[in-house]
């Protein structure tokens, strides 16, 4: 006959109960995965990317002597090779997964299984707004010298549009009217940040379930033919375009594309379609990932 | 105050029909130390791995305290582990790490750590980063790790790794401290002498099964 439960166990399962607060797990894990060499380098990388992008928009700034607003994040976000780049980072930085490395092991048995599971998805999340928040912060930090503190959109941007500015100054990226027209820069921001972070946790999330399900290497395999999709969505006939884009979440971060249309036919579908869809991916990789991970065996490779 | 038991009853594991654990049953309860002996590759850390939750278990029971793993408990909780290569955040100093640990459980007061450092011999001051520490260093950090929060049981593999020989001879007293204080240790060792030395029990794998070969 087993003995009774110990009284101090009894006391620490209550404590557990009571007092263990995920958000601390959280936390930690967050700390942990924000503050490391890989996030480091990535992000790194991306600043790097965006300064190159943006030098030409410095130069036309100071030339036209013409202050650059800040709101310029959508823009590149909407360029196709910049995206690449931007995405390959995105999944260069979650390659870790399914985080079972020595170190976790030791989380583990102190949060449980499921404790353990929801901190990591959380963390997914928040890693994808923060990844998403400093690469909207680099171009006001980048344009500093000749920013332009409005809440519009600027002349700047308007001349570089709808004038010839963009090949004299040979931007990489474009400037798109339609959008200016469209929607106010906070607007196309929070567009842009909002689905960027969906995109990025779903894409983290993807991974992170096909890691627990398949193997890694799958995991970033797939990760990365899902960037490369937006390849085949910008080369497809134009009358597929819209069909082709429907499936293709990393392509919806070129936000300024949105109620576009080209050849009678919009480039992007709406954004309560990628909204919805969205949350149903991030809602069925989750449940997915808590299954698995309520049933698993856990293996613990060695830190890289 | 009531002793933690573990219960191993007809425990069986195995891999891609690779037999690993056959038919275990074994009996532990606090303030006595069990070793376990046997080759590489014998079984010695599924078994572990089995005890604290990470691996389920093909047929048989592991309860503790009349609590079956994997039905009416998720993980081994309030458990010292040394599993493997312990494996820390590089870039963080010891006491960072063990911080970091210890604040999952929403524990503030750091004291305990200070403690648990000392008395393995590591400098909770220290700053040196964790990737700049020796083997032996590590391991002893691996070994405050498991016992800083006043663990009741203390799953230990090869926990000696890459001590020296003063090393060795501390850390035995430290874990015979442990069992006075009544804790329940599982310890896997290829040095005979650490199992002489310290175990109550000694226990013997061989090809998943394990024989009661002492105590």
């Amino acid at each position: 006959m087993a003995a009774p439960w110990p009284c101090r166990h009894m006391a620490a399962e209550k404590e557990d109960m009571s007092r263990m607060l995920y958000g601390r797990f959280f936390r930690q894990a967050l700390t942990e995965r924000v503050f490391c060499s890989r996030t480091y380098s990535v992000v790194f990388l991306q600043g790097v990317i965006q300064y190159l992008y943006m030098c030409p928009v410095v130069r036309a700034s100071k030339d036209m002597e013409c202050g650059a607003s800040p709101w310029v994040f959508p823009f590149l976000s909407s360029n196709l090779f910049f995206l690449l780049l931007f995405m390959v980072g995105i999944v260069y930085s979650f390659s870790d997964v399914p985080f079972m490395q020595n170190k976790n092991m030791y989380q583990v048995i102190r949060t449980g299984r499921m404790r353990w599971a929801a901190g990591q998805i959380s963390v997914i999340f928040a890693q994808a707004f923060l990844l998403m928040a400093v690469n909207a912060l680099f171009p006001m930090l980048l344009l500093a010298g000749s920013c332009e503190y409005t809440l519009e959109w600027g002349k700047l941007y308007h001349t570089l549009a709808l004038t010839g500015g963009s090949e004299a100054y040979r931007l990489l990226f474009a400037f798109s009217y339609e959008a200016m027209q469209r929607f106010s820069p906070l607007e196309l921001l929070g567009l842009t940040v909002l689905i960027g972070t969906l995109v990025i946790a779903f894409v983290g999330l993807l991974m992170f379930a096909v890691s627990l399900y398949i193997n890694r290497s799958v995991a970033v395999t797939l990760a990365f033919l899902m960037v490369v999709m937006i390849y085949l969505v910008e080369n497809i006939h134009p009358l597929l375009r819209r069909g082709t884009a429907m499936f293709v979440p990393v392509n919806w971060m070129r936000v300024t594309q949105i109620g576009i249309k080209m050849h009678d036919s919009f480039m992007q579908p709406s954004v309560v379609y990628m909204l919805a869809a969205l949350a149903v991916g991030i809602t069925v990789c989750a449940g997915l990932i808590c299954i698995k991970i309520k049933r698993m065996e856990f293996q613990w490779y060695k830190e890289e | 105050m009531g002793q933690c038991v573990i219960e191993i009853e007809h425990v069986s594991k195995s891999f891609k029909g690779m037999q690993v654990l056959n038919d275990v049953n074994m009996t532990c309860s606090g303030g006595n130390i069990y070793g376990i002996v046997g080759h590489n590759g014998s079984g010695k850390t599924v078994l572990f791995k089995c005890i604290c939750g990470f691996l389920r278990v093909d047929s048989g029971n592991i309860a503790i305290n009349g609590k079956v793993m994997g039905k009416d408990l998720d993980m081994l909780k309030h458990t010292g582990i040394i599993i493997e290569e312990p494996g820390y955040i590089r870039s963080l100093s010891g006491f960072r790490n063990l911080e970091y640990l210890y604040r999952i459980s929403n524990k503030k007061d750091t004291a305990a750590i200070h403690a648990a450092m000392l008395k393995v011999g590591l400098d909770p001051c220290a700053r040196k980063k964790v990737c700049n520490y020796s083997l032996g260093m590590r391991q002893r950090l691996a070994i405050a790790q498991a016992t800083m929060e006043d663990q009741e049981i203390l799953i230990l593999d090869e926990p000696m790794n890459g001590l020296d020989k003063e090393g060795v001879a501390e850390m035995r007293k430290f874990f015979s401290d442990q069992r006075s204080m009544g804790k329940l240790i599982l310890l896997a060792s290829h040095n005979k002498e650490d199992i002489e030395v310290l175990c109550d029990e000694v226990y013997e794998m061989s090809h998943g099964t394990l024989k009661k070969t002492a105590g």
